[in-house]
């Protein structure tokens, strides 16, 4: 599979190279992967311009490291997002990466599942996965952010395939993606 | 009692959020008049001053819009920064708008909101939500005039009790989901193209309607 890594992670999280070990435990079984390490790269606010809807369709005005993780993100099979849990959900970095999908899916409104949501762009999408590092969370918070998450999948015409967290070992988590 | 509003939206003094804010604040000031004291979250270089407001507010109330059916980033961020100051015992509400008409969708985060104040150890007031708000700066006043009403009420109601009223919050979460009936109608809508009016008008304004299917990230190697 064509897989997007998304690792989240703020620069002071201290298991630093999960992200780095688990995809290169993906490249060995036979995964082509992208890693982006959100806190390495510049990754502004959306600043709810819309411009991505109705002045440059599809394209965020923005000038910062988005496009590179938007590329990849449409050419993939499998997105995986990666975030230690802050304050019972993923890190503000990642919920911004979140917040700037926006160009990906159409303005227009259609009815998906008896509710509105947004045409999409593009022909296919990824299907999504999150891993988490559960921090000082409860089964609680990890219930609520998987719910979220299946929601974001929603509005990315995609399907939450997997959610697990860093309680399990790599050869655990590399199967349960392989499984996908 | 010295209420604090935190404005969550990425358009900041331009946004729905603040449209809403200011018709609540002219209920809530219809008595006495009561000083405002608005911060915008997405100032981000200002969170250190918005972390020491909440630090000094006895009731505050968070407004956002929502995005990807959660908070934005921005709103995130002012969370993560407050785990530094104890703020227990505080009274805290949160209103989440959408521009889907559907409440629905804003029940997750709310779930979030809910536990969240209770691991701030904060008096919850509870989640205002309102949905259908995109649009409501084009719309006409015969279409916003119950919205602002209710926001103006929602205000008024506050200054007196201290609380979200029960009865005008049940009005503003309507429609909680689309009914048959409703969705019916918005597929004939959908194929007359009227749906989509807000957004053609605007893609034709910025000379873009031509484009508005383009797609532009996507790999040159297909």
């Amino acid at each position: 599979m064509k897989i997007t890594l998304i690792d989240g992670s703020p620069e002071s999280y201290a298991n630093k190279d999960f992200t780095v070990e688990l995809a290169s435990d993906l490249i060995d079984t036979g995964h082509k992967v992208n890693l982006f390490r959100t806190s390495k790269m510049k990754i502004n606010y959306c600043n709810g311009c819309w411009s991505c809807w109705w002045k440059t369709p599809g394209e965020c005005p923005q000038h910062d490291d988005m496009p590179e993780i938007y590329k990849s993100y449409i050419d993939s099979d499998l997105v995986i997002h990666f975030s230690p849990m802050i304050g019972g959900f993923i890190s503000s970095r990642l919920k911004t990466v979140n917040d700037r999908s926006v160009p990906l899916v159409h303005p227009y409104i259609t009815i998906v599942n008896k509710e509105c949501h947004h045409l999409g762009r593009y022909e296919k999408y990824p299907d999504m996965a999150l891993i988490v590092d559960p921090m000082d969370s409860d089964s609680e918070d990890l219930s609520i952010t998987e719910d979220l998450y299946r929601r974001l999948a929603i509005n990315l015409k995609s399907d939450l395939k997997l959610f697990s967290t860093t309680k399990k070992t790599k050869e655990e988590l590399i199967n349960e993606v392989n499984h996908i | 009692m010295k209420l604090t509003i935190f404005n969550g939206s990425p358009r900041k003094t331009k946004s729905n959020s603040t449209i809403l804010i200011d018709h609540f604040y002219k209920g809530y000031n219809s008595h006495d008049n009561h000083s405002i004291d608005i911060n915008y979250l997405a100032d981000t270089s200002k969170t250190a001053q918005h972390v020491e407001k909440l630090n000094e507010a006895d009731v505050a109330i968070i407004i956002f819009p929502l995005y990807t059916d959660a908070m934005p980033g921005q709103v995130k961020y002012f969370f993560e920064e407050i785990e530094e100051i104890d703020t227990r015992g505080k009274t805290v509400g949160f209103i989440v708008q959408s521009g889907f008409p559907e409440a629905h969708h804003s029940i997750f985060v709310e779930r979030y909101l809910e536990k969240f104040a209770r691991r701030k150890e904060w008096n919850y007031l509870g989640t205002v939500i309102k949905g259908g708000v995109e649009g409501i700066q084009i719309m006409p006043a015969s279409m916003t005039k119950k919205l602002y009403a209710n926001f103006e009420n929602l205000g008024k109601a506050f200054d007196e009790t201290g609380q979200f009223d029960a009865t005008i919050k049940n009005k503003l979460r309507k429609p909680f989901r689309m009914s048959f009936i409703s969705r019916t109608l918005f597929r004939l809508v959908i194929l007359t193209g009227m749906s989509n009016y807000y957004w053609n008008m605007k893609l034709k304004e910025n000379n873009a309607f031509d484009k508005r299917f383009a797609q532009p990230y996507l790999s040159d190697s297909k």
